[in-house]
């Protein structure tokens, strides 16, 4: 659509003296006709503000673009209602990192005018995504952590649907005989608060509890999300076998592309459509429709066969910490083998032979526990002998309180040791180990083993989920197996919009973390709805309006977007070409990038607006010596990491044209072509590290980048270039020192080649 | 903007923010009161995060993003809660704004280069000098200098601090000493409570040499040495002769599971040790990492990342505390005396530089909750579950990603109290 | 320590530690902070801590062989160092105190001094003795002059004591085989095989044992240093001053100082001197025991009776004295008979008492010495591992 532009060029902060404002505005005004361009220092001064307000109101202005200081300042003063804004970035990018006077600075700014005026005119207009409607949340798993999520939505004024497995509420919490308080003075154990919190669920009229079921399907999208549930049965063991076969299938289709190192792979079977759920369903069920969900699944105990070296198997009275709270339930704790009343426990921390992180599982809690059963042992026999052997004693915070309180109990024997055998002795077990406070090797007889054996995610390896989704059933998992987010900084992300994970099947935990971590999926969940059902999307650009379009009648269903979208934000419809979900998508625009035909555009964000961008640069011909080269940058990391440079007044060569996208991974290999076509003789991209410890705010945006930019190499030896005029970096936020660096060799490598044939065609 | 729906968030380190930015995304108001002169808190001053070696910058920059995009956001920073009354549902808050002395149009420290004072760098724990007029550090938010009045008022009258004051009217900065602070009242309907906390004064551990030894150093003060901020634009030297360090000694719980000091558990410090020693080895490959410990507490997750650390054949792990650390008068370099446990020998070695691993003390401890009466526990955590919500490292030792998990809890209890039940 | 070993912890014995006041011995955490601080404890195999687990573990056997509690001269810095509050110190004192009753003959009496609830037993046999002689001196008459012959018959007290202290350097010598016995054969630090002898290990102790030179290094009670220092050399010239008065009598057949015998003047010199450099150095000790208990840890029952027993001595002898210069014949006698009570207290508990530390703490040394123990590792600059990532940490 035709835009009535208005530029404000800032001639503070030295811009005036290190530019000639002059004909920066001329570039404006004669080669773009904007309606109105002004040069004022500081337009953040109220009056000055005023002055773009009138121009907005009398010029009936559409879009407004300031030309001054980056967009990361100011941005509350330059929002006007209604009008597009824009903010060219002439300090950071042009003054404080180029030298004053200078013609090729001149020439830097002016081409940041061509390109931003351009990209303002190639704003579309289009109303947000307004259907998804249901602010319900899906609570699934009935344990601590669940229980509580589903009491602070229901206490925040949300409708909850709450699923458990088990025909009774309470998972865990009901099982075990004590839990700690987490309240000073800390060095006491309780009966758990669950039933009070069961009641309370009960009792309350926004919670509707299907107890005895599971989840059969989740379709629909965030907002809109369709659920089945099913009666618990056998047919969840179907369910788990089809879609492990599914998984397996995945993953050795990975594995042999990892040859052809490339990563995103097409889902091995057509996964399920929206069809299947409008498919009749001939079983008991139910079906509700939540806007977002709350995955506590919880966790199931991890396998013990791999501590058959310590006796796990062979003998009856060697048992798994869960087993011991069993127990200790019972009332006197009683050997399994004999029903002999067991007056000494030797109580493990052991490595697990078949994991490739032996103590990954228990590692937060096991010391925990074992100081907790030390205690049952104790209390039901005053002289009973509880040893408690450890690698690390971790007791985190004012749980070492706790730890002192079982010291001081002359029946708890403590030492650091590793278990190495466990024999039949005359009056019960032998236990062999090494390394012990008391000397290399230990010998010792109990009536018991206690092995701290730890939790494994429900989600591992079962069908909970079950979603209908075009990418699979499954939430995507961390490279340690639990459904955690891979973010620090952000603890609730998922790849799965609008389903959030709390307690054991994100980490190991206590019930207290449970119970915080749940109040928080729980905010996160209701955030979701909240923001979806306003048509905006939910972190990282929260509150952004924009979603995708596509111009379906050029697709070649070559399910690229389908595939290379990191939320699965795309379905398929039955002819092969994307169904998308607008409130699933995260607006990273990655999809944008992986089109071959570039039919994926948001409305301020589409392939026609960055490739005329790169096509507005002034290239001067190769008889001028003035190189161009094009540098993309992630706006979330490497944008700032430039403005970091001009901050601290790093110069770097003036030949390069910045152009900021949402996520490298929105590069679309068309804009290489523009780019080498008018002439331009590099084209850099810098993105956030990738890998396993990746930065990439949109999980594999720049290494999707990188992949693509690999495969555009041969294009490049068809049009006699060579393959070195494309590079691809790694940057993270606070190497902004590099910049100067990258760009400088990059200029220096290209300086090597002849200028790029194509300029003047 | 106050009034009912409000929710006022007290601390703007990682934990203030998120439960500000969370809250807000789910459509409260927030009013987010920051003491410093920008927010970030104890994160901004990491060099990077366990156990991704990510720089905090990263996710502050995505968080700031979310503040600076978010209308119902308000932030006060140099500003300070003098007084809370009310309950739950309804308090007044009473808040003290400082003046920043100077008045500015995003202007950074470059354009203040030629300011003829200079004082100690708090943000570098005071292991270089900046400016008395500053931006606190490159990714400040709010992106504003601020003077230090003291400093400048001991210049005033000079001919060079005239020219000073000359030069900065025409960049647009306007310096301005006899500025007052303000003092204003809030209406709320949540407080969460998340003022985080503060190293452990290593001078009170007269062992370890803190204070007493030139190259002995804490933890925190080693993410600066680390950072391409610090005072050594991330070269790990030593502070007494810039010599690159090429080995170096962790010394845990120093001051933590300590009757003398703090009893508890920090819970982070064994990782933060951990990660300095690959910041270590990413700087100076020659170098060797030896950490001394009781137990090694890489709970959860963090096994991961342990297990990854000690692969590294020159990042050495030794059970036994470190109980003395004595100084060579002539090459400075540090000896510490402990018991290596597993092998029953007593150990006195020599590293170039020792990095105590100092514990986190709350904050609360020190400074309680104006006007109400609120729950703590003995070492001066918050207890309080009704009204004030505490957030992060104010309720129990924690890492960064549990205190967010933490703080997005807090943002719905507060939600919660702004809806009314 | 390469050789296996079988733990089976005494939940009893470490019950009766703490009830000999290790009361916190189950606080340590095992950081080192205590083997460390101690500054005269050996380099190898250091003391208290793995004393301490052995203590929370009930590892009788391995404790009641331990010389290492007798290399501790209590001047616990390890106490106020430790981050627990375990009082390392008061933990060694314990087993101290369980290993002379352990290895005492006849261990009747050893559990006699050991209970407080047998005091006035304890303290009765002497009394009950000294008022046996008095009786058969044709009881309470103050003849003056003072001379105590005439109280009591000399011969009978020469007979009385004479047995009495060879009952004790018997009992204490056997009790000290014992305990040698067991050292070498237990060997419980597995320290090396080859040694040097007895004797000569033995004049290496007595080296640092009679100018007290290890006993400077304490920092956090080191004032104990010179007050022990007093006391041992009191008691000493005492005993000389004795056993010379008991020579000139016996043997020489002259007069007494208190008769004006020869030399009397440089053999009261000698006596008072060490009387009042005893009393003296045992009045430090009290008032440190009661003024600073976190420095001199807590003092146990077992503490108390060996002060009451050896401060009664010194100072009813130097009452005496005083009473016979001013005149006072009555207060004289009187105050000599209790004298009697408590040296004979002295001599015959001796071997069970903390009186005993004298001997055992002699031989620990001595085994000390003669096992090597006392060697200084060497400060290791730039320290690499044996290994690329030694063992010591693989979990």
């Amino acid at each position: 659509m035709d835009h009535k532009i208005g530029v404000y060029i800032d001639t503070g902060y030295g811009i005036k003296d290190a530019l000639d404002i002059d004909a920066l505005s001329a570039v404006a005004t004669d080669e773009f006709k904007v309606v109105v361009c002004r040069a004022e220092p500081y337009w953040t001064d109220p009056d000055k503000l005023a002055i773009i307000r009138n121009d907005i109101a009398n010029e009936g202005l559409t879009a407004v673009i300031i030309a001054g200081p980056s967009p990361r300042v100011f941005q509350k003063e330059f929002t006007f209602d209604g009008v597009i804004t824009e903010r060219l970035n002439l300090r950071e990018h042009v003054v404080w990192s180029h030298p004053a006077n200078n013609e090729d600075t001149q020439m830097l700014a002016e081409d940041y005018m061509r390109m931003w005026i351009t990209k303002t005119s190639k704003y579309e207009d289009r109303p947000p995504f307004m259907e998804a409607v249901d602010k319900g949340i899906l609570v699934i798993g009935g344990g601590m952590t669940g229980i509580t999520s589903a009491l602070e939505a229901a206490a925040a004024g949300y409708q909850v649907t709450l699923v458990e497995k088990e025909p009774q509420l309470g998972g865990w919490a009901n099982k075990f005989h004590k839990v700690f308080t987490g309240k000073p003075p800390y060095d006491e154990v309780t009966d758990s608060p669950i039933q009070e919190k069961i009641a309370a669920v009960n009792a309350s009229d926004k919670i509707k509890v299907y107890t005895g079921q599971r989840v059969y399907s989740i379709s629909g999208a965030p907002g809109m999300f369709d659920v089945v549930t099913r009666p618990d049965g056998p047919w969840i063991d179907d369910l788990d076998k089809e879609q492990n076969e599914w998984l397996a299938a995945k993953k050795a289709k990975e594995a042999g592309e990892e040859e052809e190192a490339k990563p995103a792979a097409p889902a091995p079977e057509e996964a399920a459509a929206e069809e299947e759920v409008t498919e009749a369903i001939e079983f008991e069920h139910e079906k509700v429709r939540v806007g977002a969900v709350v995955l506590a699944a919880g966790w199931r105990p991890e396998d013990a066969a791999g501590y058959s070296h310590l006796g796990y198997g062979n003998y009856p009275d060697v048992i798994t910490s869960v087993q011991m709270e069993e127990l200790a339930a019972k009332g006197q704790i009683l050997r399994p083998s004999d029903g002999k009343a067991v007056t000494s426990i030797a109580f493990i921390d052991a490595a697990n032979q078949e994991a490739e992180h032996p103590l990954l599982y228990c590692s937060s809690v096991a010391c925990l526990v074992t100081l907790k059963q030390a205690q049952y042992l104790r209390k039901t026999n005053p002289d009973g002998k509880a040893y408690i052997f450890y690698e690390n004693m971790r007791t985190p915070g004012q749980y070492e309180l706790f730890y002192q309180a079982m010291q001081d109990d002359p029946g708890v024997f403590l030492s650091k040791g590793t278990a190495v055998g466990v024999s039949n002795g005359s009056s019960g077990l032998n236990v062999e180990l090494k390394d012990t406070l008391l000397g290399e090797k230990l010998k010792l007889n109990v009536d018991l083993v206690v092995l701290s054996t730890g939790m494994v995610p429900a989600t591992k390896d079962a069908a909970i989920l079950n979603l209908k989704y075009r990418q699979g059933p499954f939430l995507p998992e961390n490279p340690y197996g639990f459904n955690d987010s891979h973010f620090i900084c952000f603890p609730y992300e998922t790849q799965r919009t609008g389903i959030y994970t709390a307690g054991c099947v994100r980490q190991p935990m206590d019930f207290q973390s449970c119970e915080t971590d749940a109040v928080g999926a729980a905010l996160k969940a209701i955030q979701c709805v909240e923001l979806v059902t306003q048509g905006k999307a939910v972190h990282p650009r929260a509150g952004d309006e924009s979603f995708p379009e596509i111009f379906l009648t050029r697709c070649t269903q070559c399910k690229r977007c389908t595939e290379e979208c990191p939320f699965g934000a795309y379905d398929e419809k039955p002819n092969g070409t994307p169904l998308p979900n607008p409130t699933r998508c995260r607006r990273c625009a990655i999809c944008m990038g992986s089109c071959p035909e570039r039919i994926i555009s948001f409305r301020d964000h589409s392939v026609d607006m960055i490739g005329s961008m790169v096509k507005s640069i002034n290239v001067p011909d190769e008889y001028a010596e003035k190189p161009r080269a094009v540098v993309f940058i992630c706006e979330n990391d490497s944008y700032p990491a430039v403005d970091m440079a001009g901050i601290n007044r790093l110069e770097y060569s003036p030949y390069v044209r910045f152009i900021p996208l949402r996520c490298l991974g929105n590069i679309n290999m068309v804009w290489i072509a523009d780019a080498l076509s008018k002439g331009i003789d590099g084209i850099m991209l810098i993105g956030c590290k990738y890998g396993d410890d990746y930065q990439c705010h949109f999980i594999k945006g720049s290494e999707l980048a990188e992949y693509r930019m690999g495969k555009i190499s041969e294009t490049l030896q068809r049009l006699v270039l060579e393959s070195e005029r494309i590079a691809v970096h790694q940057l993270a936020i606070s190497e902004f020192h590099m910049i100067p660096k990258l760009v400088d060799d990059f200029m220096e490598t290209l300086a090597g080649f002849d200028p790029n044939p194509y300029k003047g065609f | 903007m106050a009034g009912n729906k409000t929710v006022l968030v007290v601390g703007g380190g990682i934990s203030g923010i998120t439960a500000a930015v969370e809250a807000a995304e789910a459509g409260c108001k927030v009013i987010l009161v920051e003491r410093l002169p920008y927010l970030g808190g104890r994160v901004a001053r990491m060099n990077r995060y366990f156990p991704k070696l990510c720089p905090p910058t990263c996710g502050l920059e995505i968080n700031f993003r979310r503040i600076r995009r978010n209308p119902d956001i308000a932030v006060y920073t140099l500003a300070e809660v003098e007084n809370i009354n009310g309950n739950p549902g309804n308090y007044t808050a009473t808040i003290r704004i400082s003046p920043r002395y100077v008045e500015d149009r995003t202007a950074t420290s470059r354009c203040v280069d030629d300011c003829p004072v200079e004082i100690p760098n708090d943000f570098n724990y005071g292991m270089d000098k900046v400016k008395a007029v500053n931006l606190p550090y490159e990714m400040a938010y709010p992106m504003n200098l601020v003077a230090n009045r003291e400093a400048l008022k001991k210049a005033e009258g000079s001919p060079e601090y005239s020219a000073f004051i000359e030069s900065c009217s025409n960049k647009g900065i306007r310096i301005d000493l006899d500025a007052k602070p303000e003092t204003f009242n809030v209406e709320v309907s949540s407080v969460v409570w998340a003022t985080g906390w503060r190293p452990y004064d290593a001078t009170k551990l007269d062992k370890l040499g803190f204070g007493k030894c030139a190259n002995v150093i804490t933890n925190v003060m080693m993410e600066r040495l680390a950072a391409t901020g610090g005072p050594t634009k991330g070269e790990i030297v030593r502070p007494s002769d810039g010599k690159k360090v090429n080995n170096l000694a962790f010394v845990q719980c120093a001051g933590s599971r300590d009757r003398n000091h703090l009893p508890y558990c920090s819970s982070i410090c064994c990782l933060a040790s951990l990660k300095q020693a690959t910041y270590l080895r990413d700087y100076n490959p020659d170098a060797q990492a030896h950490i001394f410990y009781i137990d090694l507490r890489a709970y959860g997750r963090f096994e991961f990342f342990y297990d990854k650390v000690r692969q590294d054949d020159k990042i050495l792990l030794t059970k036994g505390k470190i109980v003395n650390i004595t100084e060579d008068p002539v090459t400075k370099d540090v000896i510490l005396e402990g018991e290596d446990i597993l092998s029953g020998k007593k150990i006195r070695r020599t590293f170039d530089m020792a990095v105590l691993a100092t514990g986190m003390q709350p904050n609360t401890s020190v400074e309680k909750v104006p006007g109400l009466s609120v729950g703590y526990d003995e070492f001066g955590f918050m207890t309080s579950e009704q009204g004030i919500h505490p957030a992060g490292v104010s309720k129990r030792p924690m890492d960064v990603g549990t205190c967010l998990q933490d703080a997005t809890g807090a943002a719905l209890k507060a939600f919660q109290d702004t809806v009314g039940r | 320590m390469a050789n296996e070993f079988v733990a089976e912890p005494d939940l009893q014995f470490t019950k009766d530690l703490i009830a000999a006041g290790a009361g916190d011995v189950k606080k340590c955490y095992q950081c080192a902070t205590c083997s460390v601080a101690c500054p005269i404890s050996p380099d190898n195999n250091p003391y208290p801590r793995k004393e301490m687990i052995w203590a929370q573990w009930g590892l009788k056997k391995k404790l009641l062989n331990d010389p290492d509690v007798w290399l501790c001269h209590q001047c616990n810095d390890c106490s106020t160092q430790c981050p627990r509050g375990a009082y390392p110190g008061d933990v060694l004192k314990a087993i101290r105190k369980m290993n002379i009753q352990e290895n005492s003959w006849p261990s009747v009496l050893g559990n006699l001094v050991g209970q407080p609830s047998l005091f006035v037993l304890t303290m009765g046999i002497p009394v009950v003795v000294v008022l046996l002689l008095l009786v058969m001196n044709n009881g309470f008459t103050f003849p003056k002059p003072v001379h105590y012959g005439q109280f009591i018959d000399y011969v009978h007290i020469q007979v009385v004591y004479t047995l009495a202290l060879i009952f004790a350097v018997v009992s204490l010598v056997l009790s000290l085989r014992s305990f040698w016995g067991n050292l070498e054969s237990n060997n419980p630090l597995e320290v090396g095989t080859q040694r040097k002898g007895f004797v000569p290990s033995l004049i290496e102790a007595l080296k640092v044992i009679l100018p007290h030179s290890t006993f400077k290094d304490c920092e956090a009670n080191n004032i104990r240093y010179a007050a022990h220092l007093l006391v041992f050399w009191g008691m000493t010239g005492l005993f000389v001053t004795t056993a010379i008065v008991a020579f000139n009598i016996d043997i020489l057949h002259i007069a007494p100082p208190s008769r004006g015998g020869p030399g009397t003047i440089p053999i009261k010199l000698l006596g008072n001197v060490s009387a009042v450099a005893f009393v003296l150095g045992l009045g430090i000790m009290l008032v440190r025991r009661l003024t600073a208990p976190e420095q001199t840890g807590n003092s146990s029952y077992f503490d108390w009776l060996f002060l009451f027993m050896i401060f009664g001595t010194g100072v009813t002898g130097l009452l005496t004295e005083l009473c016979r210069w001013a005149g006072s014949a009555p207060g004289a006698y009187v105050l000599y008979a209790i004298h009697l009570m408590f040296v004979l207290s002295l001599l015959l508990y001796l071997p069970f008492s903390k009186f005993a530390h004298l001997g055992y703490r002699t031989v620990a040394i001595a085994w000390a010495k003669s096992a090597g123990r006392d060697v200084t590792l060497p400060t290791v600059p730039n320290y690499v591992p044996p290994t690329p990532a030694q063992g010591e940490e693989a979990s």
